[in-house]
């Protein structure tokens, strides 16, 4: 199961601009996450959305939404919960080709929910 | 592998793009000898999974069919389809060409375009609409002859025409979503051929053809039509247009976006933001509002996305208009309840297990967002095992008749069906 999670992780942050992905706990705990080396203004979006997820994760629930994007101004910040314990965090450029990522992300959500729920 | 290959079907995303060659070597190794074809598109389907990013290779095996694949890239895009044209001879079966819709070519020659585009445009300013036209035709033998836009219906009805109007050919209109320098690519016989033409030729008796789209059917009459087309879309402005070819100069005697421009939301970019982001690859083209022509002689309709996609004023498209009205509409449509419309043709396959080869518009992905990720289950539930489907443009067909199934919409040509988006098509070999 753990492999598979790697893997799904590992394809998806493949895809050409996407810059992390990061499977959360729903708490914000960070459980497995891919990125490159050092990046600050990544690791402050990370720190933000460490400190923010369980909010935003009530949020989402209270309007019933199944994913939420952020628009940041250099980088576009999918959120998506992936079972009832994680969310599935993916950072993208903001000319990445939203629509397909989109698309690429809820395939690797089904993936991780099979192998958490 | 414990069988020899008959076809080899290779696609890859942008990602890839620079590196097909490459890829397309390895597999040249391996499978030197075999006819090849593909493209760079934006996804694919196929029994195990969705993906839009990747690339997926495929091997066929058919004992019952003889299988080639052709290929060209000479200059001009008609110079390229009518000599590939001869090459190509199909008395039964089928013919599945690959060629861009748009092809982006370097940033020289993309800054070539821009420039050509502002000099005509200027050119076609306060004078007469004859000189205006002669322009206008220029521009279009231009773009002809770069290869920037190729014209599926004009290209099909070369290839119907050489095949004596007796095969179905299917057009993969290949374009991305967001499209960038040197984009896209046409595979042939491990070869990147890149603004190319490719043919796959299938000779075998039974493949069954099917296209379909996601409008209602087009009337008896012109008059007849314009009613539907009332039914179907939401008409926010009638226009009188002037074009030459497939150059539109202007709408209501003003520059085509400037006329839509307060209709819709279309900001003129500048060259330069345009080269950036066409290098970056953040250059995004579906847009929900289109311009909706009437062919006069088939009575069918042809709609084409309009928005500011050039720094300059004249519009260039992918058809040639010649045979329409000038009337044009301006017109989006709520398409909300045709999710299942997108993969229509594959609803009326008879379920065997021959091989479906199918092609859907990647534009449901712009109007349905994820949920076009729920098309794997349903294609896998209509289709079985044994199947490939690309995530491309909408593709382009020429259906002899006894292949149509109803009086479909976008008539571009005698028994030619092209639309900007909304088309899919299928073939059980």
């Amino acid at each position: 199961m753990i492999i598979k999670l790697e893997d799904t992780l590992d394809q998806l942050y493949e895809i050409e601009g996407i810059e992390a992905c990061i499977l959360y706990r729903i708490d914000g705990v960070p459980i497995a996450l891919r990125a490159p080396s050092y990046r600050e203004d990544l690791l402050e979006t990370m720190f933000w959305l460490e400190k923010h997820i369980r909010r935003v994760l009530g949020e989402m629930n209270r309007e019933g939404l199944k994913e939420t994007i952020f628009y940041f101004k250099n980088s576009r910040i999918l959120i998506a919960p992936s079972s009832n314990s994680t969310v599935l965090v993916t950072i993208a450029k903001a000319e990445a080709n939203q629509q397909l990522i989109s698309l690429e992300a809820l395939r690797a959500i089904r993936i991780v929910e099979a192998c958490v729920a | 592998m414990d069988f020899k290959p008959d076809l080899v079907l290779f696609y890859a995303t942008l990602k890839y793009n620079g590196n097909y060659q490459s890829m397309l070597d390895v597999f040249h190794e391996e499978y030197g000898d075999i006819p090849q074809i593909g493209a760079s598109v934006d996804g694919m389907i196929y029994p195990e999974d969705m993906r839009t990013d990747g690339s997926a290779l495929v091997l066929c095996k058919d004992d019952d069919a003889r299988i080639s694949v052709k290929g060209l890239n000479e200059k001009g895009v008609i110079n390229s389809a009518e000599k590939l044209a001869k090459m190509v001879k199909c008395d039964n079966g089928s013919i599945v060409l690959h060629f861009p819709l748009i092809r982006v070519p370097n940033v020289l020659k993309s800054a070539e375009f821009f420039a050509k585009g502002y000099y005509y445009s200027k050119q076609c300013k306060g004078t007469t609409i004859e000189k205006q036209k002669q322009y206008a035709g220029k521009f279009s033998d231009y773009c002809d002859k770069e290869k920037i836009f190729y014209l599926p219906p004009t290209i099909l009805e070369i290839f119907a025409k050489q095949t004596n109007y007796s095969v179905p050919i299917i057009g993969v209109n290949v374009m991305h979503t967001q499209v960038r320098i040197n984009s896209p690519s046409i595979f042939c016989n491990f070869k990147d051929i890149r603004g190319g033409i490719a043919a796959l030729i299938i000779e075998k008796k039974g493949v069954n053809a099917i296209y379909d789209d996601i409008f209602s059917e087009k009337g008896k009459t012109m008059e007849e039509t314009r009613c539907k087309v009332g039914d179907e879309f939401t008409i926010i402005k009638r226009f009188k247009a002037n074009f030459e070819k497939n150059i539109l100069i202007s709408l209501d005697d003003m520059a085509p976006v400037e006329a839509v421009e307060n209709l819709i939301y279309a900001a003129e970019k500048k060259k330069e933001e345009l080269l950036e982001k066409l290098e970056k690859g953040d250059y995004k083209l579906y847009i929900p509002y289109e311009l909706l022509f009437f062919n006069k002689k088939t009575n069918g309709v042809f709609l084409v996305g309009i928005g500011a996609y050039y720094p300059f004023e004249i519009f260039p498209f992918f058809v040639d208009v010649s045979d329409y009205s000038d009337e044009v509409l301006l017109v989006y449509a709520i398409i909300e309840d045709k999710f299942e419309a997108f993969i229509s043709s594959l609803n009326n396959l008879q379920y065997d297990t021959r091989f479906a080869y199918f092609f859907i518009d990647v534009s449901a992905a712009a109007a349905f967002g994820n949920k076009v990720y729920e098309y794997k289950d349903k294609v896998k539930q209509l289709l079985g095992e044994n199947y490939f489907g690309i995530l491309s443009c909408a593709p382009s067909v020429y259906l002899p008749s006894e292949f149509q199934m109803r009086n479909y919409l976008p008539e571009s040509g005698k028994n030619i069906f092209f639309s900007s988006s909304g088309t899919n098509a299928c073939l059980k070999i």
